[in-house]
């Protein structure tokens, strides 16, 4: 079985859910919307857009919108890879996967794919006009360049959260709830919805470190404007590329050693 | 009573003893707060009484997490047990499903106080400690009370259209997330728009919210004091009345057509 076919039929697969449960396809696009209202409506009864304008450089609507779809797209991909294994346990179809003649790495590569489309595509009822109504046709071209850009970030966030799912579910037993810490604390260092130039020395050094950030540093200076040429954002570009390469050697051998991990001890079902 | 206790002794285990969930759940939570919590910071002008604004986002927080409460704890549970197999048993059982949201009220009371007092540290540390007090403790009770009717209405409304779809339903998403929003749940009704101040209080959402609101930060409610109070209970009872038969709906659907397949999503 190729990677083509492995994609083919984890496309087949998610769409078929999606699909079928067509709520999940609604939620995809409303989730940006739903997330800038609960933190818009909280900001503006506690303080003033302007102020908020003048610290980020930013409107907030426009801040928030990004930050809703550029989340919903990275934990869409961390998600799918963090929770996968543990899922499948639970339903007790880990042995099945296990026992396929499927590459694992090809395997995981693939999973988040699907969603991820989705996700991107969503972007053109949320972020596109969003944009579009605040900066003109200039907005819809950088609508359609964050678009594109998301899909960098979340793709660039792959290798990493291979690495940590390895480790993580090599450790065994009920390890996997480390999860919960890494997943909102990659969101917060992300820095989608505080930007990273704003927080504090420790917090830009740690987020340094995740891939997807540098590309959401991007996203938030091409909209800014905080920017004195294209070559700081390609820079920016250029090392969450090194650091998306860097974390792929150490991720598959997380994989493998996980896999021979669950094969030395026997899955759970 | 005993079905409670056992009920309580293994979520009471499962989610604070083993596997160190206690600290891990802990974290969590902080960390989601901060996560929410961080960029509002960055609409606080600099000549307003910091502790002001910690007062409104604790209390919004407050009542933010009671929904979620109500809806992760009570409603999702059910989807929890359909993805390990264990409904059917409880329902073989023959005792009320009810049991298991009674055992599982003392763990959600404890984090949630927990939860509470982590995010008054945390407003402590990025702003300043919130200026909350008791200033009517009737009202508060009343408002409490009122807000705990709710709540069940509403886990029971969630958990229906869990047990009905197998997964989180459209139900499940927008009630959740929209409408504790839209309601008055996280901002006085009074610093919204005149539609949304309507819409609001055409739901029992917004009267338990207002009543909190009054009692801990001196908010006046839009409608008379004892007016919120009257129609509050009303709607509350009339709403939980609904959700009980909507839930038996489900449930007896569910007997006659089997467990749904649980999403992953």
């Amino acid at each position: 079985m190729g990677f083509r076919d492995i994609i083919a039929a984890e496309f087949r697969f998610t769409y078929a859910d999606v699909f079928r449960r067509k709520i999940t396809l609604v939620t995809f696009i409303a989730y940006p919307y739903i997330l800038t209202i609960l933190v818009l409506l909280i900001g503006y009864s506690l303080g003033s857009p302007t102020v908020f304008r003048e610290r980020v450089g930013i409107d907030p609507m426009v801040f928030f919108i990004l930050a809703g779809f550029t989340i919903m797209a990275i934990i869409g991909v961390g998600d799918d890879l963090l929770w996968r294994p543990l899922f499948d346990e639970w339903m007790g179809t880990l042995p099945y996967v296990m026992a396929s003649p499927v590459p694992r790495i090809q395997h995981y590569i693939a999973i988040p794919l699907p969603r991820l489309i989705l996700v991107l595509i969503s972007g053109s009822t949320s972020i596109v006009p969003v944009l579009t109504y605040y900066y003109g046709l200039q907005g819809l071209v950088e609508g359609l360049l964050v678009m594109l850009l998301t899909g960098i970030a979340a793709l660039f966030f792959t290798t990493i959260a291979i690495l940590i799912m390895g480790i993580v579910y090599s450790l065994g037993g009920e390890n996997w709830r480390i999860i919960n810490i890494i997943r909102p604390l990659f969101l917060i260092l992300v820095g989608a919805y505080y930007p990273r130039y704003l927080m504090p020395l420790t917090g830009q050094v740690i987020s340094w470190l995740i891939p997807s950030s540098h590309v959401v540093e991007v996203i938030h200076r091409m909209i800014s404007g905080l920017y004195s040429s294209p070559v700081d954002l390609l820079v920016l570009l250029g090392i969450a590329t090194a650091l998306f390469i860097l974390y792929a050697p150490p991720g598959v051998k997380s994989i493998m050693y996980w896999e021979k991990t669950k094969m030395r001890e026997g899955v759970r079902v | 009573m005993d079905a409670v206790k056992a009920v309580l002794k293994a979520y009471f285990t499962t989610e604070l003893i083993r596997s160190r969930g206690f600290i891990f759940g802990l974290l969590n939570m902080v960390l989601w707060m901060l996560l929410f919590l961080a960029p509002i910071t960055l609409f606080r002008p600099p000549d307003i009484d910091p502790s002001v604004i910690s007062g409104y986002a604790f209390t919004a927080i407050l009542v933010f997490m009671s929904y979620s409460v109500a809806t992760w704890d009570w409603a999702w549970e059910l989807r929890w047990l359909m993805t390990r197999g264990l409904l059917e048993y409880i329902i073989a059982s023959g005792r009320s499903i009810f049991i298991l949201y009674v055992g599982v009220l003392p763990v959600s009371l404890m984090w949630m106080i927990m939860a509470l007092t982590l995010v008054y540290a945390l407003l402590s540390v990025l702003t300043a400690p919130p200026a909350i007090a008791v200033y009517d403790p009737v009202i508060m009770a009343a408002g409490f009370t009122i807000f705990l009717i709710v709540l069940f209405a509403h886990a029971l409304i969630l958990g229906g259209t869990t047990i009905a779809t197998g997964t989180s339903g459209p139900v499940m998403e927008f009630i959740s997330w929209i409408l504790p929003i839209a309601t008055g749940g996280l901002v006085p009704l009074r610093n919204m728009p005149v539609i949304v101040q309507e819409i609001a209080l055409y739901t029992p959402y917004s009267y338990p919210a207002e009543l909190i609101r009054y009692s801990i930060l001196g908010v006046e409610p839009i409608l008379p004091l004892w007016e919120t109070v009257l129609y509050g209970s009303l709607y509350a009872l009339a709403y939980l009345i609904v959700a009980l038969l909507y839930f038996r709906m489900q449930l007896k659907k569910l007997l006659r057509e089997g467990p749904k397949t649980v999403g992953m999503y």
